[in-house]
């Protein structure tokens, strides 16, 4: 009766692995510690399912509950990403041609990418790629709209110019 | 005159939706006017473009097996037992989701991975002729073979030319963990895609329907999901559906 919230997360969750791995590897800049911070998510999610309200998205609660985890993990150790400790643009390129068999350009952008500081790079993320409008998003990171407006203008600014650099 | 950081805050928020309308407004006349402010706009624009599709690739190298086997080895609380139980749950919750913004065919049924058409829907909706290239990819055939590799469908150059259409383009992107597949066609100056999901997807027949001003023609077959879709008249995309169904079945 009362494992019915938490079979639902933990049998809910398995189809935003990827997702999750893909936010965590944007905040972190470093890949195996993306998969700690999927692992400790997942975990924590199963363990206080019951505050999970069914009918809302789950990958949007998930992602709120990694962020707390990276915060205050980061806050621990004192390796906030965006402050040069890890090199999050070497760890965000793709390895190896063969992982994309598509868009040769593709390992320059995420290059780029990674190459942002932080908070843009995860801002980017979650309104571009995760659909966040910009007051959910905002919400999320805690900050006003006004910020994730500028982080978002800047970081298409800064991959505009890395595209003309690269033409040129 | 040169833009500014100001205008790029405003641009990326028209390019997002997300200026009032007094603002758009304003933009818009902007725009018409000034072709500084224009050129601005598309480069900031394929700079977000190209940011989505490069995120699109990340996720095809996410270590989903991996961290599935963690999550299995961790203290298990009786998961095994009530097994059928979750999945019927599961798919009640994914069903819930759906209700009222996407369905197939003619049951209104709602089935449990549709949201990957949606998603090409929305992403469709950034392409333009240019997207797929002013000539075929020189290596189409290449491209095809990984592609039949990945999705475990056999796919070539023959069978994708269906009337008076070719393939152009070959893109593998990914959809909850699953690749797929996109072959881009021109019909004239349109875009048209036919996309492919390597996925447990039950049998479904052919059907069409419109969408954001698409037509989109849908089934599944063999375990995968397929979908032809382009700003074409629906009896036009239903025809091009049919042939490839039959070529590609």
């Amino acid at each position: 009766m009362s494992d019915r919230p938490r079979e639902d997360v933990r049998s809910g969750l398995e189809a935003h692995l990827a997702r999750l791995w893909r936010y965590a590897l944007s905040l972190s800049g470093a890949r195996d510690v993306a998969e700690d911070l999927v692992q400790a998510t997942c975990l924590r999610a199963i363990e206080r399912a019951d505050q999970f309200q069914p009918g809302t998205r789950l990958d949007r609660w998930l992602f709120a509950i990694l962020r707390s985890i990276w915060l205050n993990e980061s806050r621990a150790r004192r390796v906030r990403a965006g402050q040069g400790v890890l090199d999050a643009g070497e760890a965000l390129s793709v390895d190896g041609a063969r992982e994309i068999e598509t868009n040769i350009s593709t390992a320059q952008v995420l290059r780029a990418i990674g190459a942002l500081p932080s908070s843009q790079r995860e801002t980017v993320l979650l309104v571009y790629v995760e659909g966040y409008s910009y007051r959910e998003a905002a919400e999320l990171l805690g900050a006003p709209i006004g910020t994730v407006m500028s982080r978002l203008a800047a970081a298409r600014a800064t991959l505009t110019r890395t595209h003309e650099s690269k033409d040129a | 005159m040169a833009t500014s950081e100001d205008d790029d805050r405003k641009l990326t928020a028209y390019l997002d939706g997300e200026l009032d309308e007094a603002e758009r407004a304003a933009l818009d006349a902007r725009l018409m006017d000034d072709p500084t402010v224009r050129a601005r706009l598309e480069a900031l624009r394929a700079a977000g473009d190209r940011t989505r599709m490069a995120f699109a690739t990340l996720l095809e190298t996410a270590p989903v097996a991996d961290m599935r086997t963690r999550l299995n080895a961790a203290p298990p609380r009786r998961q095994r037992v009530a097994a059928i139980a979750v999945a019927v749950a599961f798919v009640a919750f994914a069903a819930g989701l759906g209700a009222g913004r996407w369905s197939v065919g003619t049951g209104g049924e709602v089935a449990e991975r549709d949201d990957w058409r949606q998603a090409v829907v929305e992403y469709m909706a950034l392409y333009t002729p240019e997207s797929f290239g002013e000539a075929p990819s020189p290596r189409l055939g290449e491209e095809l073979a990984s592609l039949s590799r990945r999705l475990g469908a056999p796919l070539d150059v023959d069978r994708l030319a269906v009337d008076d259409l070719s393939p152009r383009r070959v893109e593998l992107l990914q959809y909850d963990g699953a690749p797929l597949g996109q072959i881009g066609y021109l019909d004239g100056a349109t875009p048209v895609a036919f996309c492919i999901l390597r996925d447990g997807e039950p049998d479904k027949a052919l059907a069409a329907s419109s969408r954001d001003g698409f037509a989109f023609a849908s089934w599944a077959q063999g375990g995968r999901g397929f979908m032809l879709i382009g700003k074409i008249p629906v009896e036009r995309l239903m025809a091009l559906a049919r042939s490839l169904k039959e070529k590609t079945g």
